[in-house]
């Protein structure tokens, strides 16, 4: 199996970084249809799927790989070594952010700097650390995940209801978006939610950029805060939005925090448009 | 109410507030702006705490509204719509309440909402928890049913190395043309070089012709019952030109009610070596025995001569010194034909069919008070006691319990401390005995398990006393042919009690062929003789 095939990777674009984009939990790289082709205009841009989700080879999912994130950090490791052809932009959405931090400590040199949108090294509070949720509150998700069987299935081809000013989405509708197989999201849901990687957030020095939503429920201003005061390279933004995905319900503002954080990274003649 | 053409009808507002579902409109950030009393019913909430103040994914359990944030809303904002996905929602009094929703993303002056349609879905939520259990239940099973599959290939694996060391073959029979299938290894049995299809017609053609007859009747009386076994030795002529003896063994398994045949099954095997060997060995055997019956017959004309001679002798009137070589010369005769007779019960028991008993009604105590009177003349000094207890008849070869109380006092004599030996005969309700008791030192422990056994002696010393040392093995093969047992109880402080015991009731069994071997008596006229010595 190829890591191509396996994770359903796309490239596009030319320029002197490699931008790299993972999805998080529950969702697939659709989700990136606002935010990637603005990069694709001067980055060489990948966008794939995490195993176990979309279109990526569930055949692959292998249950003690994956029963901790390094299983996916290793799978970040050989795409940008297939794939990237400069340095790497790793834009991380949610537990991907945590993904892309864990590759990033394996193998420093192959980033430039991350993006996470979201991130959360830790969803359980313990002591000081405000996470957000108790662990009987993930044991309700992982037993709503459980017991949504069907919901998995049925929303992955959903009817199509109609979708005002944006008429492109019509014709997509037929496909089905984040769809995976309802054993394998309530197993990627307990890795994700019962993870731990406080530890791994100080070894992370390339430069990074929080990127939080001022309303997030899955991440809250708490964790944005101790991840700005642990990352030793570390720069948080807050975006005025509602949810836990800005870059899909403000992807205009998610586009500009990321440039005016690049522009301050990177060297200026690789931002230049 | 409208009025004139339209139907009557309540307004729009009115249908849209009692709407056989749930029906609430929301902002793009959830804030809800509309909501209809049916929702606001099911969830037990009034309007007033709804309306602009409440956001929809607020009223989820905490784990649905992670649920609803990283898949739910991305996926709604990426299509417009998302249908049919099962939520939890928080009832007033506490408790959660399952509900499917529906729900389109429109935008209305620049501004996007969340339309939303809600049904409550208790009986899908049952009905998906029952699919959910079995399908679990379906999985286990399969995962049950491979690792039967993986144990049963793996029990396979093992019998055809089995097999293959063993080298059997296997074979069965077509239940529905009544036809041998053979396992290709079968060839092997054919002389050829490795396994090939072999047919059933090819194996009887190889068939020597002289036995196909019995195996073809053999295989017929299998398939005619229900549940034969099937054992059938004969020659195949190989291909390679050597001819193997082949073992083909089978069992008919009934099957169903009718008794009618279902599988049979079974194993061919190359025995040619081990056929051979048997046969060899009955060679030796035969051979051995024939040769120690020649020698014997042979010794005993010869003796019977010297014999005779010595008598004729005696009566000549000859010197005093001249009659003691004479009495040595008689004495060692008697003392070879007990050899001979020994050695001729040995043979007997342990190479040919066993020793021969003749059983009859005898009085034993007077038996063993007749023998008890001639062993007291043969050991000359040596006191002899007899005792007798219960009264009766009983059954058994005289010759041979003389025999027994003859070796048994010789024996008592030749390891006693020449303190009087006891000879008990005592006939009980189940069982007689005789029993032989002597003084001196105890039988080594280590010699106790293997005295029966021939050529085994009590003492290393090798004096005039002993004899071959087969003695003992005969008593013991004498008292096993009567159906009795017999032990031996030693203690320096004791002495030593032979006992054989002798069932009353119990058949008395005893070889069908073989010649009475032992000779009458001949203990009496003991040449072990202290006297002489």
């Amino acid at each position: 199996m190829s890591v191509h095939k396996r994770h359903g990777v796309t490239v596009n674009g030319e320029g002197p970084f490699t931008m790299v984009f993972a999805h998080g939990f529950g969702c697939d790289q659709n989700m990136w249809r606002f935010l990637e082709p603005e990069f694709r205009k001067r980055y060489q841009t990948i966008c794939y799927d995490l195993v176990g989700s979309g279109e990526s080879d569930l055949s692959a999912y292998d249950f003690k790989k994956y029963a901790t994130l390094h299983g996916h950090a290793s799978d970040v490791l050989e795409i940008i070594h297939e794939f990237a052809e400069h340095p790497v932009i790793f834009v991380g959405h949610s537990v991907s952010a945590m993904i892309g931090l864990l590759a990033g400590v394996a193998e420093p040199d192959l980033f430039a700097a991350h993006i996470m949108l979201g991130p959360s090294p830790c969803y359980i509070n313990e002591g000081d650390y405000t996470g957000g949720f108790t662990r009987a509150d993930i044991d309700g998700l992982l037993e709503a995940l459980e017991g949504n069987y069907l919901g998995w299935s049925s929303t992955m081809a959903p009817a199509i209801m109609g979708a005002p000013g944006q008429p492109e989405l019509g014709q997509e509708l037929t496909n089905s978006f984040c769809r995976t197989d309802p054993t394998i999201a309530a197993h990627f849901a307990r890795v994700t939610f019962l993870s731990d990687n406080r530890i791994d957030v100080g070894s992370l020095d390339a430069p990074s950029l929080v990127l939080q939503c001022s309303d997030d429920f899955i991440a809250p201003l708490s964790v944005g805060e101790f991840l700005q005061q642990t990352l030793p390279n570390g720069t948080l933004r807050i975006i005025d939005n509602v949810g836990h995905c800005p870059h899909l319900s403000s992807p205009a503002a998610s586009i500009d925090s990321i440039n005016e954080f690049l522009a301050a990274t990177l060297d200026p003649r690789s931002v230049e448009r | 109410m409208s009025k004139g053409d339209g139907p009557l009808l309540p307004d729009w507002e009115t249908l849209f507030d009692r709407a056989a579902c749930g029906l609430l409109v929301a902002e793009a950030n959830g804030t809800i702006t509309h909501v209809n009393k049916t929702f606001c019913d099911l969830i037990g909430i009034e309007r007033e705490s709804l309306v602009g103040i409440r956001r929809f994914q607020e009223l989820l359990t905490i784990g649905c509204r992670i649920f609803h944030q990283t898949h739910w809303a991305p996926l709604l904002q990426m299509q417009g719509s998302i249908a049919e996905v099962k939520l939890d929602f928080v009832h007033a009094a506490g408790h959660s309440i399952p509900i499917v929703v529906n729900a389109v993303a429109r935008e209305y002056s620049g501004s996007v909402y969340h339309e939303i349609a809600l049904f409550v879905a208790r009986d899908r939520h049952v009905y998906e928890i029952e699919l959910m259990r079995a399908r679990k239940q379906a999985e286990e099973h399969l995962a049950q049913q491979t690792q039967a599959r993986a144990a049963l290939d793996l029990a396979n694996a093992r019998l055809h190395l089995a097999l293959e060391a063993a080298q059997l073959h296997v074979w069965d029979v077509d239940p529905e043309t009544h036809e041998r299938r053979l396992a290709p290894s079968v060839a092997l049995l054919m002389g050829h070089d490795a396994p090939c299809p072999i047919d059933a017609a090819q194996l009887r053609a190889a068939i020597e012709p002289d036995d196909l007859e019995v195996a073809i009747a053999e295989f017929a009386q299998l398939l005619a019952t229900s549940d034969g076994v099937y054992r059938c030795v004969f020659r195949v002529n190989g291909i390679d030109g050597v001819q193997r003896t082949v073992q083909a063994t089978a069992r008919a398994l009934a099957e169903g009610d009718d008794g009618q045949i279902g599988h049979v099954v079974g194993l061919m095997q190359d025995i040619s070596e081990l056929s051979q060997q048997r046969a060899a060995a009955e060679d030796r055997a035969l051979f051995a025995e024939q040769m120690i019956g020649i020698v014997s017959h042979d010794l005993r004309n010869p003796l019977a001569t010297i014999m005779l001679g010595a008598e004729f002798l005696q009566s000549a009137g000859l010197a005093e010194d001249d009659k003691r070589v004479l009495l040595n010369i008689d004495r060692s005769v008697g003392r070879a034909n007990r050899m001979i007779a020994d050695l001729l019960d040995f043979t007997a028991a342990r190479i040919g069919h066993g020793i021969r008993i003749n059983a009859n009604s005898i009085d034993l105590h007077a038996l063993v008070a007749a023998d008890v009177d001639d062993l007291s003349v043969a050991y000359i000094g040596q006191e002899i006691i007899h005792e007798r207890i219960g009264r009766g008849k009983c059954r058994a070869d005289p010759d041979r319990l003389s025999q027994v109380i003859g070796n048994l006092v010789s024996n008592a004599v030749a390891y006693g401390n020449g303190a009087p030996v006891t000879v008990t005969s005592r006939i009980g309700q189940d069982a007689f005995q005789i029993a032989v008791h002597n003084g001196g030192s105890a039988i080594p422990p280590d010699v106790l398990p293997i005295l029966f056994k021939p050529m085994v002696r009590g003492t290393k010393s090798n004096t005039e006393k002993r004899s071959v040392g087969l003695g003992l093995y005969i008593v013991s093969e004498i008292v096993g042919a009567h159906g009795g047992s017999i032990d031996v109880i030693s203690s320096a402080s004791a002495g030593t009690r032979f006992t054989a015991t002798f069932p009353t009731v119990r058949h008395v069994m005893g070889p069908k062929k073989r010649k009475p071997a032992g000779p009458k008596r001949e203990g009496k006229s003991n040449s072990d003789d202290p006297v002489s010595g």
